[in-house]
């Protein structure tokens, strides 16, 4: 029995040391002077005093009043408490009997009797308070918690050199369980467990409840681990529906309080909380510190609320066949002191002390309220995806706040997603089929998530109805590697499709996953491969940047005309976004994958401003595109920019030549911007002086080169042209054509001959010379003959083109041979000249040969 | 020793045999009765009455024979009651200076008895 200790309260030096002197040997003493150094004594170290010894006289405070100081205070006035009194004295005895002492002893001492009346007085005090302990819970009939420390207390000291442990058992989902069953189910539950481990334990241990759903063993170390492996085989049969735990802690200092101990069994059980696989756990020192950490965690989470230290981000789903941005997932991040703390880390614990309702509360607030900024700011909605807490499925207030989110920012429940974990199915299935058919009643769309990672059933799918499904990679990753045609990813696939559910594949992170995902039908994904979770500001940038818009021609056609679009040739979707990011209100980007690419060769629309290729590409041959591209008459002006993915890329060198600019894709985005306006602008300017020079060259009325092309164009011909044959045309009567019917019939009258003339322009020559003369010039002819022939031609061309338009005018031409190019540039208005002479006068409305 | 306890005992009236019987340890008590000339109390009833403090002189003297009585020196324990009941009812103003102070002295010539009888006890 440890030595207890006794207070005594006496102000005369003398007599203190006497009464010291007689109980040292059997208590330990502490000494006050007098009724107030005693009360201090006392306030702070109530615990360590068994009875109290005092006198009646003393200064400052006296002894009755001493006992009314005691009386008033709950734990002390526990204390015995007895007066030294003066002999003879029954006045004082009555006295200090009536102020609440326990006994009195008076002068002079008797060292035995005192003794003796200490000790009984301790004793009887120690027993009757142990009466008042219950022993025994109602419920179960195991010893109660205070009974249990006690008891274990006194084990503890009656074997000091045993080795014991304590076991601490814990129901992981007993709360739900009770919700759901009911109390009395609970209690029954609770009853059956403490018989079978009250059955299972050996003799010599003793079985507490510690509280609603935890009990606790004290048993030898060495039954111990039996009783764990009993436990392991035999629990799971016994009781089905719920989840047992155990947490053991091995005692090693026996003077720490039963308390600690206690905890610390605790502790363990607590750290396989949520683990499926494991049924029993130790304790060990890091646990502690993980539990010191959980502890400052859930100190800050609810200050992290009102200071909005949680941060939603969001990650882009894609379509995987269109490459299309379909919505995304909103993703909580916990920034505290500048330090991102884990998901991994805060959910679990949220999830197991109920502040995962707040959070979530906190997240779908913010998301209806992201999607309300972007609806106002006429930004395209895309649907956001929210995580529900399976602890939050269950709840009725779930539906409810989620309606009074939908009045409140006036958003339809279509663009929210919400993401139910696997595991919340299959634990309390009947409520959360039915939770979950009024919230798709409402309008919500379900996503089951993180399939894989729990235990489902097949035929659960029968009874669930479920608008997503979302395999993890993370899960899958590896059956997805298997090329075997019953591959498992390829038949779930199937399988939910045909239920009309489909897929979104989360954790994407490499193209060789896209390609296999696209080609089991897989409908969306997300991931690294296309982006990391982007915080707000990101991902409104990248919405707005995006047109929605399921058939793009339309959009084009009614009225984005003045954006011209940048063709982009390649498979990178992150690129392209990027690309969409970049030039957003300037362009459109467009992509075309292989089908497309040969729809856009042939395209009549010439309003594309850039043509962005990757030589490495694998897709299609790009020295034959960018031949392609060149020879489509809309296209052959457009700059192409070839795109390397990276400075080590494997690519056919010669395209640099072919394209008008290279680069590659990783650079700086006011880099690659500026240089791609520079392109466009240069080409741009090219364009315009080409239709300057064309403009300066031609002309207007009949599109034919004019005075000044003409002579650019002899200046432009070598010896090998030559001999030629040059005519010069000549409307006859255009000036009375003018005068009777009018200039507007003079033109047409001119432009008609343009056309007629126009008809033999391959590789010959054709300008108008004046007003209504044209030369002609060919080396397709042979001899005179068929000059002539060719002049008659045009001639009653020309005369029959007319009549059908009410006009009534001939042209007549003369014809001369040109040796050289020298020839032609000395002679060609002498000889023109000479020649047409003759035919107005001699043939009009033919043709004359000149021979010289 | 027990000679010397003996002798002493007698020579101040006290009671050798109660306090054997109480204290059966002879070094014990010649430990507590060489404390016995540090004890305050005489002194202070002393100095209470020389302030004519009835009040703190009733405790004081409530003390000295508590003090007396723990060591068995009956007569200064019996001397020192009949003040100490004489001033019992402090607050009445029927006590007589005099008296007190006639009754002190019997004490003081008893208590300086007991102290001359220690210093004795100490010489051996």
């Amino acid at each position: 029995m440890k030595k207890r200790s006794v207070l005594v309260v006496e102000d005369n030096e003398l007599n203190l040391e006497m009464l010291c002197s007689f109980i040292e040997e059997k208590f330990d003493v502490i000494k006050a002077y007098n009724g107030l150094e005693a009360l201090n004594y006392l306030k702070t170290s109530v615990n360590d005093v068994s009875l109290i010894l005092t006198d009646v006289n003393m200064p400052v405070m006296n002894g009755y009043e001493f006992l009314d100081e005691l009386k008033k205070d709950k734990e002390l006035s526990l204390i015995p408490v007895i007066v030294m009194t003066q002999e003879n004295s029954e006045s004082e005895e009555l006295l200090a009997l009536s102020h609440g002492a326990n006994d009195f002893l008076p002068k002079p001492y008797r060292p035995q009797i005192i003794l003796h009346r200490i000790t009984n007085m301790i004793k009887l005090k120690e027993v009757s308070s142990l009466i008042n302990i219950i022993k025994n819970d109602k419920l179960t009939g195991l010893y109660t918690k205070e009974y249990f420390f006690l008891r274990v207390e006194d084990i503890l000291k009656q074997d000091p050199e045993g080795e014991y442990s304590i076991i601490s058992t814990n129901i992981e989902n007993f709360k739900v369980f009770n919700e759901v069953n009911g109390s009395k189910k609970g209690d029954e539950i609770l009853t059956d467990i403490a018989s079978f481990i009250l059955k299972s334990v050996p003799q010599h241990a003793i079985v507490g409840r510690l509280n609603a759903d935890k009990f606790l063993i004290l048993m030898k170390t060495e039954d111990e681990k039996m009783l764990r492996e009993h436990f392991l085989e035999t629990v799971d049969d016994n009781f089905k529906e719920v989840y047992f735990k155990l947490g053991v802690y091995q005692i090693v200092d026996k003077n720490m309080s039963v308390s600690a101990m206690v905890d610390r069994a605790v502790i363990a059980c607590d750290s396989i909380n949520g683990k499926f696989d494991s049924l029993v756990a130790d304790f060990e020192e890091k646990l502690k510190d993980k539990l010191l950490r959980e502890n400052s965690l859930i100190e800050l989470m609810e200050d992290a609320l009102v200071k909005r230290e949680y941060k939603v981000f969001y990650q882009p789903k894609y379509d995987l066949k269109k490459n299309e941005l379909k919505g995304s997932e909103a993703l909580v991040r916990w920034l505290h002191d500048d330090k991102y703390i884990s998901p991994s880390e805060f959910i679990p614990l949220f999830e197991q002390n109920g502040f995962i309702n707040e959070l979530d509360k906190y997240v779908l607030n913010e998301v209806f309220a992201f999607l309300k900024e972007q609806k106002e700011n006429n930004v395209p909605l895309f649907p956001i995806s929210v995580n529900i807490s399976r602890v939050d499925i269950l709840k009725a207030d779930l539906i409810n706040y989620l309606n009074s989110l939908i009045e409140k920012y006036q958003i339809e429940a279509k663009y929210v997603h919400l993401e139910i974990t696997e595991s919340a199915y299959t634990d309390n299935d009947k409520i959360i089929f039915s939770t979950i058919d009024e919230l798709r009643k409402i309008g919500f769309v379900v996503e089951m998530d993180d399939f894989g990672s729990g235990y489902s059933s097949l035929s659960m799918f029968s009874q669930i109805n479920i608008d997503y499904l979302k395999l993890d990679m993370y899960f899958i990753k590896n059956e997805l590697e298997n090329d075997d045609y019953a591959n498992l990813v390829s038949f779930i696939i199937d399988f939910v499709h045909k239920k009309g559910i489909k897929v979104v594949a989360e954790g994407v992170e490499t193209y060789q996953q896209v390609k296999k995902l696209n080609n089991f039908d897989c409908d969306l994904a997300q991931g690294y491969y296309f982006s990391k979770p982007l915080n707000r500001d990101d991902y409104l940038n990248l919405i707005s940047s995006i047109e929605i818009t399921s058939n793009n021609e339309e959009k084009y056609i009614n009225g984005r005309k003045n954006k011209e679009i940048i063709v982009y040739f390649d498979n990178d979707p992150i690129y392209e976004s990027w690309l969409n990011k970049a030039f957003k209100n300037k362009y459109d980007i467009k992509m075309f994958n292989e089908d497309g690419i040969n729809e856009f060769i042939k395209t009549k629309k010439d309003n594309f401003a850039l043509i962005l290729i990757n030589p490495s590409s694998k897709i299609y041959d790009v020295h034959k595109l960018v031949h392609d591209i060149r020879v489509n008459p809309k296209l052959v002006n457009v700059p192409i920019l070839a795109l390397i993915d990276s400075p080590n890329a494997n690519f056919d060198r010669s395209i640099i030549n072919d394209a008008d600019e290279f680069m590659c894709k990783h650079h700086p985005c006011e880099d690659f911007v500026k240089r791609v306006k520079n392109l466009i602008k240069y080409h741009d300017f090219q364009n315009k002086c080409n239709l300057y020079s064309y403009e300066a060259n031609h002309d207007f009325v009949t599109s034919l080169l004019n005075r000044r092309g003409l002579k650019r164009k002899i200046e432009e011909l070598d010896n090998s042209f030559f001999p030629c044959y040059l005519y010069l045309f000549d409307i006859d009567n255009l000036k009375s054509v003018n005068d009777f019917s009018g200039h507007e019939s003079g033109d047409k009258a001119i432009t008609i001959f343009g056309n007629v003339i126009n008809n033999f322009s391959y590789n010959n020559i054709i300008a108008r010379y004046g007003g209504d003369e044209f030369i002609f010039i060919t080396n397709k002819l042979k001899n005179e003959k068929e000059a002539l022939e060719f002049g008659e031609k045009i001639s009653i061309l020309y005369k029959k083109e007319a009549e059908k338009e009410n006009i009534n005018v001939s042209c007549s031409s003369g014809c001369s041979v040109f040796t050289s190019k020298k020839d032609l540039e000395d002679n060609l208005v002498k000889k023109t000249d000479k020649g047409l002479y003759k035919a107005k006068n001699v043939n009009k409305g033919h043709c004359i040969f000149l021979n010289e | 020793m027990s000679n010397n306890l003996t002798v002493f005992y007698k020579n101040i009236d006290g009671n050798y045999t109660d306090m054997i019987q109480r204290i059966n340890n002879e070094s014990l008590i010649l430990k507590f009765i060489k404390k016995f000339p540090s004890d305050t109390s005489f002194h202070n009833l002393e100095e209470a009455l020389n302030c004519d403090d009835f009040k703190a002189a009733f405790i004081s003297v409530h003390t000295l024979k508590g003090v007396a009585l723990n060591l068995s020196f009956t007569k200064l324990a019996s001397v020192c009651s009949e003040l100490t009941e004489y001033l019992r009812n402090y607050e009445n103003l029927n006590i007589s200076r005099d008296i007190v102070i006639e009754k002190f002295e019997i004490i003081k010539e008893n208590y300086q008895k007991v102290v001359d009888e220690i210093i004795k006890l100490e010489q051996f």
